[in-house]
């Protein structure tokens, strides 16, 4: 078994593989117990059709003609010309039909699927390289295939993970490996014999298993993201704490420490020079005010206060816009459902980054944000009555921040100039019954 | 269980086939080495053996036909083609006609089997 990675105009329905032909490669068959009981069978057969056509030719034309003498010898020639003139055919009819019964045969295709399952759950924590591997070993044993590929995106391209060889003379079978209407990749298959096909019963059980395999390799790849996607969160959470340990450390920690060389200064100089004195503590109530701001801003990045104090839509109305020009209006449901924490904030900040991007570019006089809650969904709209997009537009950091902001919960935001001319933007957030409100 | 017809009159001729085999091998099994009638040689024993060891295989065989197995199947193909060998020596050394035209019969019973089992695709029994 091995894997090679195809080239990059590799097409998954393609039935071409890299490094292969449809004719295929040349291969020795196994000689296994599968190939002896069906040669076996055949010459049986053979034998018994050989006799059979000798003695009932020259016996029954015996008894018919000779009885109770022999017949003559040229019944025995004639005996001999039949079984040669219909052995080809026989034997060739023969063959394929015992060749059918002996590898055609799934007495109970679902044992096959079975078995697969079984190879996959003996060890759980196999790489999907390891995986695909194992299924295309179960497939190629159980349906007794001498060749099975399997071309599949893996995470880190386009793989083809192959088992055994493709023989001569044998046609690529190419089967879709998909899961719901996405195609994750294909399995090749051949012929087990030379200018055959597989049978109908092999090509069904082999869809059954491709069904099967598609769901595996679909459930292989989401564990891979979902592993991604611990680990980003874990290194989201230590960002985090060490951006809050350097804004505590750089902004907070020295003013605190300076707050307190001033309260030393004052101490000193406030008997024998009130003056000073009273301009230091000015000073001192500066630099109080800073880092209560300080401390604010701090806050406000971890959880803006007014989604606590008011709520997600009064939070909307009280957004506060550097803009005096701009009036908006808030459209939600009253009242609002309560919504996931991370779900409220996602919002909130997209929201506040569309209402900036309106006062900063879009020179409008009014703009409305919607919000609509759905069994399963929940939608925000900020439209404006601006100038629109410019038509050399390119995506900002705000842009950005906000698709990020969305995708982190599985969420998506649109930008598109409406039907009025100024500029929306829609975010769509799924809802789940797991989010923690 | 969709069995094919084919499959239905194969397992009943196997069946038949045994029982008329039944009543031949029987008597010779009970009678031993000896003349079947004054003067006139009876079957080897060996060979009486080998036939009555078939038609109990023939018996295992047509249940597994029945039951649309392949083991059953393959077990019905090797009976009727060792069947077919075993009834030659009747056709050709059988000292009455009667006994002659029963191995033929024999003989075509035994491949008319082997065609019926082998006539069908499996596909539609098995999935």
């Amino acid at each position: 078994m091995n894997m090679q990675s195809p080239p990059a105009h590799a097409d998954l329905t393609s039935p071409q593989l890299p490094g292969h032909t449809r004719r295929g490669l040349r291969g020795v068959s196994r000689l296994s117990g599968d190939v002896l009981l069906s040669r076996g069978l055949l010459y049986i057969v053979l034998v018994g059709y050989a006799s059979a056509i000798y003695s009932i030719v020259v016996t029954c034309s015996g008894l018919i003609y000779w009885w109770p003498t022999s017949p003559p010898w040229w019944f025995a020639l004639l005996a001999m010309l039949l079984i040669a003139a219909t052995f080809v055919p026989v034997h060739t009819w023969l063959r394929t039909s015992i060749d059918r019964l002996v590898y055609d045969w799934h007495d109970d295709p679902y044992a096959v699927i079975s078995e697969l399952r079984q190879h996959l759950d003996y060890e759980p924590h196999k790489t999907p390289q390891a995986i695909v591997s194992a299924i295309v070993a179960t497939v190629a044993a159980t349906l007794r295939l001498p060749y099975v590929a399997i071309e599949a995106d893996l995470g880190s391209g386009l793989q083809t993970t192959l088992h055994g060889t493709q023989l001569v003379h044998t046609d690529l079978m190419t089967i879709p490996l998909v899961y719901g209407s996405a195609q994750i990749g294909a399995l090749h298959t051949a012929a087990r014999r030379p200018h055959e096909s597989l049978s109908a019963s092999d090509l069904r059980l082999l869809h059954d298993l491709a069904r099967q395999v598609g769901i595996t390799l679909h459930a292989t790849r989401l564990s891979d993201a979902l592993q991604a996607s611990r680990e980003q969160l874990v290194l989201a959470r230590e960002e985090e704490r060490r951006r809050i340990r350097r804004d505590l450390h750089d902004s907070l920690g020295p003013t605190l420490a300076s707050l307190r060389l001033q309260l030393s200064a004052v101490r000193h100089t406030l008997r024998h020079s009130p003056d000073e004195a009273e301009r230091l503590l000015d000073e001192l109530r500066g630099d109080v005010r800073v880092a209560t701001a300080d401390v604010r801003r701090l806050v406000y990045d971890l959880r803006p206060p007014m989604l606590d104090e008011f709520g997600l839509v009064g939070a909307l109305r009280h957004v506060e816009l550097t803009s005096d020009g701009l009036t908006r209006s808030v459209d939600a449901p009253e009242p609002f459902p309560p919504l996931p924490a991370a779900l409220e904030v996602a919002l909130y900040r997209i929201a506040t980054e569309a209402l900036h991007n309106i006062v900063r570019h879009a020179q409008a006089t009014h703009c409305t944000i919607g919000l609509v809650v759905y069994a399963a969904s929940v939608t925000l709209t900020v439209t404006d009555n601006g100038c629109g997009l410019p038509a050399n537009y390119l995506a900002g950091v705000g842009h950005h921040s906000m698709r990020e902001r969305a995708a982190e919960l599985g969420g998506s935001v649109t930008i598109a100039v409406t039907p009025g001319g100024g500029m929306g933007v829609t975010a769509i957030f799924p809802l789940k019954e797991t989010h923690d409100a | 269980m969709n069995r094919p017809k084919s499959y239905t009159i194969a397992a009943v001729l196997i069946v038949l086939f045994s029982l008329t085999s039944l009543m031949f091998q029987v008597p010779n099994l009970m009678r031993g080495p000896g003349d079947i009638a004054p003067g006139v040689v009876g079957p080897p024993v060996f060979l009486t053996i080998i036939s009555f060891a078939l038609l109990v295989l023939g018996f295992v065989s047509a249940y597994g036909v029945w039951q649309v197995q392949k083991w059953g199947v393959m077990l019905a193909i090797v009976v009727a083609a060792l069947g077919i060998l075993t009834s030659i020596p009747a056709v050709i050394f059988a000292p009455f006609l009667a006994l002659r035209l029963v191995g033929v019969l024999g003989v075509i019973w035994s491949a008319g089997i082997i065609v019926l089992l082998l006539r069908p695709r499996p596909t539609p029994a098995m999935i």
